[in-house]
């Protein structure tokens, strides 16, 4: 019977191991990225926010073939921190609208989800991210707003995420984590200039826990 | 045409037939005659409404698991598992699998402890032994019959890990077929993609082999129980003692893999420790506790890799245990054969 059982085991692990590369590999065929990401220009979707004031990124957004025509609006409710934003319905080829907003402070810009965040969809999962743009330069945990920084600074983008294992010196980061907003910044390194207002950042590890103060 | 088709069946038929005469010993063989006696005396102890009877209330008490679990699971609170982890189907398919687990374990060792007092109490095993490797062929029959007795049980229990595996393969294209790699960097110790996969793949051969493994080692364990003790009681008694001490340790492996999951996220001791008290509590369970069924979700099995040192190589630890409980299977059956085979002092 041993020998019944090792055949079988070898066989059904040869198999598995096949199943696995095969679905690897149908995975690379899968384009999922849910989201058009910011160039390394600082522009998203061929637009420049960055050097836009709120009406002419609104303008640019009713113009864009990928979002509804007429959608682009300053909404009622005044986001805290932003000094504009516009939302919008973002539905490139004629796929299912999928809310979006931009919002405008000075020297930067976000791409996120209208309303709280708590409440909205994620703009996309953490892995999808990492996956489109490789591991990031430098990590840091934000306690006090539950989040966590992924900083890619040779494209002055910052990503925020809200994991869902987080404590007050910690947080565990997993690819399934969800995207709360993308912050593309025109000035140098904000960290630089103003380092009392930013917790410290620690370096890319991989996935996994990181601590306030690594 | 039809005759070349034909003639290439036959020819499949015989390779399936030499190799399956290879593989299975011939007392594993349903047209072994003692198996064969073994099996159609085990049915013809009960009448034919008792069978149905028995089936009948099988099927309800499954499906009264199913519907418990799924209004548990439905209403935020699944039964043995967190509400946030795998997907529905798995949190709902947790708790009656490892019902069903628990039950095939004790089944399988009632099922054999009382093999050699009935044969005694029918006045014929003194004959058996006298026969040519006569007890030996009952012990080993009587053990082999308890996976044909079993066999809806079984596939029962097993068609829901294949899906949960199927489901497992599945995630794998996500994030463009990089899943695995996503969650490799910077695990300790370093692996490539090509050994993930691997190690991946044994957990999952560990997970579809372990529910027989341990069927085959409490059938086991049954068999030298008879073997050992005399008197109906006194088996009773010790068979009471092992399945209480079975159970106690199947629901310590689960508590304690229960609270090592929930904790390891924040607090775990990744890249700080070498094997910790987390790894073994992650081992235990998958051996003992739910035969791996937790690790059935991608996500949760990919999170032990990142936050528990060296948890990219528990499903390889896992298959090395699982291997090693085959050969204390072995070894049982081997002594029990040995201790039945003596004669006896009256």
């Amino acid at each position: 019977m041993l020998r019944l059982l090792a055949v079988i085991g070898v066989t059904v692990f040869c198999v598995l191991a096949l199943v696995i590369v095969g679905a690897r590999w149908i995975g690379t065929y899968q384009d999922t990225t849910p989201l058009p990401l910011p160039s390394a220009d600082g522009c998203w979707q061929g637009m420049c926010p960055l050097g836009m004031d709120a009406l002419a990124v609104l303008t640019a957004l009713n113009r864009h073939p990928d979002v509804v025509p007429g959608s682009a609006h300053f909404p009622v409710e005044r986001w805290v921190g932003l000094q504009a934003s516009i939302a919008f319905d973002y539905a490139p080829g004629g796929a299912e609208p999928q809310p979006l907003a931009i919002g405008l402070v000075t020297d930067a810009y976000y791409v996120m989800r209208p309303g709280r965040y708590e409440d909205a969809l994620p703009l996309m999962l953490l892995g999808d991210i990492v996956q489109a743009l490789g591991p990031p330069d430098a990590i840091s945990v934000h306690p006090q707003a539950a989040q966590v920084e992924l900083v890619y600074p040779a494209r002055a983008l910052s990503v925020y995420v809200h994991p869902e294992n987080m404590a007050w010196n910690r947080a565990s980061v997993l690819p399934s984590d969800p995207v709360i907003n993308l912050v593309v910044s025109r000035a140098d390194d904000p960290r630089e200039q103003w380092p009392v207002l930013y917790p410290p950042t620690s370096a890319w590890r991989g996935f996994g826990k990181y601590w306030l103060q690594d | 045409m039809p005759g070349a088709r034909g003639k290439v069946g036959r020819v499949i038929k015989a390779f399936a037939g030499r190799c399956y005469a290879a593989l299975l010993p011939g007392w594993a063989r349903p047209d072994h005659p003692a198996l064969r006696y073994t099996i159609q005396r085990d049915s013809r102890q009960r009448s034919r409404t008792a069978s149905w009877l028995v089936r009948a209330i099988s099927v309800g008490v499954l499906a009264a698991l199913l519907v418990v679990s799924f209004q548990a699971a439905n209403g935020g609170a699944p039964i043995a598992v967190p509400d946030e982890e795998g997907t529905a189907l798995f949190r709902v398919l947790y708790f009656p699998l490892l019902t069903l687990q628990l039950f095939a374990m004790m089944a399988a060792m009632v099922m054999t402890s009382h093999t050699v007092s009935m044969e005694r109490a029918r006045g014929t095993w003194e004959p058996v032994k006298i026969t040519s490797h006569g007890a030996e062929v009952t012990i080993r029959a009587r053990w082999a019959a308890v996976f044909y007795r079993m066999r809806w049980l079984l596939l029962v229990m097993m068609l829901p890990r294949v899906v949960l595996i199927g489901q497992m393969v599945a995630d794998l294209a996500d994030y463009q077929g990089h899943h695995l790699d996503l969650y490799i960097t910077g695990i300790s110790p370093e692996v490539s993609a090509g050994e993930a996969s691997l190690l991946l793949a044994a957990l999952m051969t560990a997970a579809l082999l372990l529910p027989l493994v341990i069927v085959g080692l409490n059938a086991a364990a049954g068999l030298l129980i008879s073997t050992l003790f005399c008197g109906p009681r006194t088996i009773q008694a010790v068979r009471l003692m092992i399945l209480l001490l079975e159970v106690g340790l199947s629901l310590a492996a689960l508590g304690a893999g229960r609270l090592t999951l929930d904790r390891s996220h924040l607090w775990g001791s990744s890249g700080q420790l070498g094997l910790d008290g987390d790894w073994y509590c992650l081992l235990y369970m998958g051996t003992l506790g739910d035969l791996c069924l937790r690790f059935l979700d991608l996500r949760t099995y990919f999170q032990v890799w990142v936050d528990i040192k060296n948890g990219v190589l528990l499903g390889a630890a896992i298959l090395a245990v699982m291997a090693l409980l085959a050969l204390l299977t072995h070894g049982m059956l081997a002594l029990t054969v040995r201790l039945a085979g003596r004669p006896s002092r009256e």
